[in-house]
């Protein structure tokens, strides 16, 4: 269905962008009507399709009045960019929530009344060009844009440490010049920020006929609709801000009979929250359901891992396990062992981490601690194998030599002892199947455990712009910036390691 | 008639089709994949975009002698660097006879010309 949609929005964005090229030249070339009136038929079908019948209403009234046009009237070009525009408006929304909304209903009422009385006289354009009140760009030009954007702060950052070096005429060029990309940095970033309001207005949507259907009651209470979060970084979360919605409806809200039985109010709520710190957003979804029988997961844990006995953080890190459920059947919803592994892979892909506080009776809250921005991220460079590798420095916990911490190992596996806790040791070189010394020890962070890696030396911090590699990488590599000299530097994922090297799923 | 850009890994001669071409290389700043699998082996820069450098003798079972040297050539979304033991030239010829994928045809005295879809399909690009 995403597909679909978006091969619908696709083809819907190109006809707007038709019909607006078209209303330059319908003044001067009436035969133009013709190619108007096949864009508007396009959209009219493709939409009827979809089901959007706000669209098609609109395309099928604009198409008979084109139809029976013989020439073009006053007000029409302009009506005609008015139409497009508005179009775009309530494609872009169909994009973000996957429906119509009322809004664009509004949009579209006075460009039905002009068609339907067939008067565009409102439309007439004086002719200037300073009508226009914006420009618009593709999501795909703008992160171009920002992503050279980023490579040149990146190269703006290793000038500015040449600075001592500079004869004093060039380090206060560089000064001025470090304040003028500051400036374009935040007038582009903003233009890639978004509202969270636009994504909690759909995951209502979600929450409401979710509970329709399974017979519960739920109010969906939202907080931090105004803040700004990164389009890449919302739209990469979307879906897994959708399990959450469906795991808390299915699992967590009890039916309004139970509900009252143990004294709650018959309807649950559910609350998404967003809220800003620093360089980070939080996202969490909570309700006041159930919460996690702490107990039947440890009884399930049992099960699975016979010999071992789990600490809490890691009986609850069991849920983010692709195919665990406490659930013996299946729910046609959620159930099925899916959806918290998804949930955690994609907080993890945009740089973040998930979080779950549970109590039993009283309700579940997950977290997803995210990055601001995928413009520019914050990194680690290390060295191992006679390479430079780079990890999201969020991921990073602290940085030991080797001689400084206690080494020790239970059976095959190795350890290292930090302020009274085992953490579990990998070597990065034999986790790559190659032959290296290391003697620095980087401790990591994955989901709530740690977990050490060991590598030949930690180069530093620094930022770059990560670039998704084409092609086979598997799990083990994010992606990839450019180094000072040129070179690629692979930008490692933790997640690979901590699997790999000491299970920690 | 075609215009082609014949490259060799090995003993075997292969080619590309000249509009596929983007450029050939030799010592390209790259990095090797941790876990390289099923033939791309790194990530190179050229002229400032980083795309996947192709080991083909993975797949033709023949072991690249020195592979120094680069073929890019433009794939559905971006660059691909295929690498070579040698750039042999432009050479002209006609495709006679189709192939299987990922080969498009032969021309000239059985230079296999690469068809750049199936390649990065191949490789999972």
């Amino acid at each position: 269905m995403d597909e679909m949609l978006g091969d619908y929005l696709d083809e819907a964005r190109k006809v707007c962008q038709g019909l607006d090229t078209a209303s330059y030249q319908v003044g001067k070339d009436p035969s133009v009507l013709k190619e108007i009136m096949r864009l508007l038929h396009t959209l009219k079908g493709s939409s009827g399709f979809m089901g959007f019948e706000g669209i098609t209403s609109l395309c099928h009234l604009a198409e008979e009045r084109v139809s029976s046009m013989k020439e073009v009237v006053p007000g029409f070009p302009q009506f005609l960019r008015t139409l497009a525009e508005s179009l775009s408006d309530t494609l872009d929304e169909i994009e973000s929530t996957g429906a119509e909304l009322p809004s664009s209903r509004e949009r579209m009422r006075p460009l039905l009344e002009a068609l339907s009385a067939c008067d565009f006289s409102a439309y007439r354009d004086t002719g200037a060009f300073g009508e226009s009140t914006g420009i618009r760009i593709t999501p795909q030009k703008l992160d171009k844009i920002l992503m050279f954007m980023g490579e040149a702060e990146v190269a703006r950052h290793r000038l500015s440490a040449q600075t001592e070096r500079m004869p004093q005429e060039l380090s206060r060029a560089l000064r001025e010049l470090d304040l003028a990309m500051n400036s374009l940095r935040d007038e582009i970033m903003s233009l890639r920020m978004v509202d969270m309001g636009r994504y909690f207005r759909r995951l209502s949507v979600v929450a409401e006929e979710l509970a329709r259907d399974l017979g519960k009651e739920v109010s969906f209470v939202s907080i931090g609709a105004d803040v700004k979060v990164d389009k890449a970084v919302a739209d990469g979360i979307m879906d897994a801000l959708v399990h959450l919605i469906r795991n808390a409806i299915d699992h967590g809200i009890e039916p309004p009979d139970d509900r009252e039985a143990l004294g709650k109010p018959r309807s649950g709520t559910i609350t998404v929250e967003t809220t800003q710190e620093g360089n980070r957003i939080r996202i969490s979804v909570s309700d006041d359901g159930a919460g996690v029988d702490t107990e039947r997961l440890r009884r399930k844990a049992r099960e699975i891992y016979p010999n071992v006995e789990l600490d809490e953080p890691a009986l609850l890190s069991l849920l983010f396990k692709h195919g665990f459920t406490t659930k013996d059947e299946a729910g046609e919803i959620s159930g099925r062992g899916i959806g918290l592994d998804v949930v955690k892979e994609s907080a993890e892909r945009v740089g973040g981490n998930v979080y779950l506080e549970t109590e039993h009776g009283r309700g579940t809250r997950i977290t997803l601690d995210l990055p601001l921005t995928l413009l520019v991220t914050p990194l680690a460079f290390i060295r191992a194998c006679g390479e430079t590798f780079a990890f999201p420095l969020s991921a990073i916990v602290r940085v030991d030599w080797m001689e400084d911490v206690e080494v020790f190992s239970i059976g095959e596996k190795g350890f290292i002892k930090r302020d009274g806790r085992s953490i579990p040791l990998v070597s990065m070189a034999e986790l790559l199947g190659r032959a290296s010394e290391g003697d620095m020890i980087i401790i990591m962070r994955r989901g709530v455990r740690e977990f050490a890696l060991l590598v030949d030396e930690f180069v530093g911090e620094g930022k770059g712009v990560i670039r998704p590699i084409r092609g086979a990488a598997g799990n083990s590599v994010i992606g990839a910036i450019t180094g000072p000299d040129g070179t690629p530097i692979l930008v490692l994922e933790p997640g690979f390691f901590a699997e790999k090297g000491v299970g920690i799923g | 008639m075609d215009r082609f850009v014949a490259f060799r890994i090995g003993e075997k001669a292969l080619a590309f089709r000249m509009s596929d071409v983007l450029g050939v290389a030799r010592d390209l700043r790259h990095v090797r994949l941790p876990l390289g699998e099923r033939g791309v082996v790194g990530i190179c820069n050229w002229r400032g975009e980083l795309c996947p450098m192709v080991d083909l003798g993975v797949f033709l079972g023949i072991q690249a002698r020195r592979g120094t040297w680069a073929c890019i050539v433009q794939g559905k979304t971006g660059s691909v660097a295929v690498l070579a033991d040698a750039i042999m030239g432009i050479e002209d010829g006609e495709i006679v006879s189709a192939e299987e994928p990922p080969f498009a045809g032969v021309y000239g005295e059985g230079r296999l010309v690469l068809d750049v879809e199936e390649l990065e399909r191949l490789c999972g690009i």
